[in-house]
């Protein structure tokens, strides 16, 4: 198998999509019906539900822009249904006038549809289904080719961490993060507060004393709005669960969440939802919550996101901890705990529990997982897409509302 | 869990560590591999916790993958369970802990 390159949909700007899907965007809360209905009548498309943006102070409604602009200009979204009121509805930021050159300049093919043209919802609803189907014929066309594996950006998230976590599925992560990036790609990981206590580790790592600041800066940010509340996060971590599972300290809690990361320099940090300029290692301020992370992913520009995950609590016969939570990016599971692998088997598309049976090195195992991700990065599905359910999703949105 | 994590393995993650993953519940006396070394176990050791293979004396950082998670706070000897009771946090980055 050819590891430096996958089967990818090229685009007439930027990276190749690892999916193609036309993507119904609501750009107002008032707009998700029409956006719902076109995506119950047409195949080929992904729904985006809209938050709402009134009441949210500035800096929230840039986020909700980012993530609006992020989902669509990922490399796996091949067109674009923008659904309105009208275009110079809402607030100034996410006004259709104000996202649509930033859309325009993706390249990508781009319908608008408004409800005060069409004369109502369901009016609105019968333009968008035949625009949808358009694009969507349009985009059979597209054929995949080989691209280089450094097009490739994906997103980390790890979470229901266990023993296993630490010493065999972020380390086995790892290692296929080092691989991704010494073949030039892109890798983004998050978590703001699950860095708390080796974020000195991480900016060691900076490739420059602006971008150690800018990340400490976010991590501090984080500790201020626990405090805020009356939390110090670091006065609670470990959890007494931690500490019975074999966790000794703070540090040695957040170096194993952090081993995912590899061992290459971290290039730069962004903002929530915001795109690296750059290839490499990239930190995203972001929060944890599985139904918010990975949306967040896709719309910095991650094609796939890689949740790594413990799971010795989940019950038998394990519900996975989010389903395609992505929105235009797929969702690809990972565990290194041999229960958690046999009881979530319909769910988890790269067993890393190999290395704690003693049937795989961290090597051969960080191998693998980079050979899978390339394989569902060339059209193999993860699990998840085999599910048409999708849980709701969550923006990271800084607060508060008014 | 496992047969192979049956032998009571432990699991050195880097180089650099001087503590090894015990892969299931041991008993004081048992004999586990870590690496290179066989170690007989100086306590009831359970599933993801510590042991050190080598001795570390007070004051030495404890090591796992590859970094400092704290600094011995009682001297260890090969085969010790490394917890709570001979560890402690050391870095900046616990401030918040020794405060309270």
């Amino acid at each position: 198998m050819n590891m430096s390159e996958f089967l990818g949909y090229p685009r007439s700007v930027g990276k190749a999509g690892i999916r193609n899907t036309v993507l119904i965007l609501p750009i107002t809360r008032f707009a998700n019906q029409v956006a719902w209905q076109i995506s119950q009548l047409v195949t080929g498309v992904t729904v985006w539900q809209n938050p709402g943006e009134l009441g949210r102070h500035q800096g929230d409604r840039e986020r909700l822009r980012r993530v609006m602009i992020g989902l669509a200009s990922n490399p796996n979204t091949y067109g674009i249904v923008i659904c309105g009121v009208r275009a110079d509805f809402g607030y100034p930021e996410n006004k259709l006038n104000a996202l649509l050159p930033i859309l325009e300049a993706t390249g990508k093919p781009i319908e608008i549809v408004m409800i005060e043209n069409e004369g109502g919802v369901h009016q609105a609803t019968a333009r968008g289904v035949d625009m949808a189907r358009e694009l969507v014929f349009q985009a059979s066309q597209v054929r995949t080719c080989p691209v280089p594996t450094s097009e490739l950006t994906i997103g980390l998230k790890c979470g229901h961490s266990d023993a296993t976590s630490g010493m065999a599925g972020n380390p086995v992560l790892g290692r296929a993060v080092d691989l991704l990036i010494g073949q030039g790609g892109t890798v983004i990981f998050s978590e703001t507060t699950e860095v708390i206590g080796a974020e000195h580790i991480l900016s060691d790592r900076a490739t420059s004393s602006d971008v150690s600041k800018r990340f400490l800066e976010m991590v501090h940010h984080t500790e201020e709005q626990a405090r805020a509340v009356g939390q110090d996060i670091r006065s609670i971590n470990p959890i007494p669960s931690n500490i019975a599972a074999g966790i000794t300290t703070l540090e040695e809690k957040s170096l194993g969440a952090v081993v995912k990361t590899g061992t290459t320099p971290l290039n730069g940090v962004v903002e929530y939802a915001g795109i690296p300029a750059g290839n490499g290692l990239w930190f995203m301020d972001g929060w944890m919550s599985s139904y918010s992370l990975p949306m967040s992913l896709a719309a910095a520009g991650a094609q796939l996101v890689i949740y790594q995950f413990g799971g010795q609590d989940l019950p038998e016969g394990a519900p996975m901890p989010a389903i395609n939570t992505g929105v235009v990016s797929p969702l690809f599971f990972t565990t290194g705990n041999p229960n958690t692998a046999k009881n979530a088997r319909h769910g988890v598309d790269y067993n890393a529990s190999g290395v704690l049976l003693g049937t795989a090195t961290l090597e051969q195992a960080g191998k693998e997982l980079y050979e899978r991700i390339v394989a569902v990065s060339s059209g193999d599905l993860v699990r998840g897409e085999t599910l048409s359910f999708k849980d709701p999703l969550e923006i990271y949105f800084d607060g508060p509302v008014f | 869990m496992v047969k192979y994590m049956e032998k009571v393995r432990g699991l050195i993650l880097t180089e650099m560590d001087n503590v090894a993953i015990v892969l299931s519940n041991c008993k004081l006396g048992e004999k586990i591999e870590c690496g290179a070394v066989e170690v007989t176990l100086r306590n009831d050791i359970q599933f993801g916790h510590k042991v050190a293979f080598k001795e570390i004396h007070i004051g030495e950082p404890i090591i796992k993958y590859g970094h400092p998670i704290g600094v011995a706070s009682h001297e260890i000897t090969q085969g010790d369970h490394i917890h709570v009771h001979n560890v402690v946090g050391h870095s900046p980055s616990l401030r918040g802990q020794e405060e309270e």
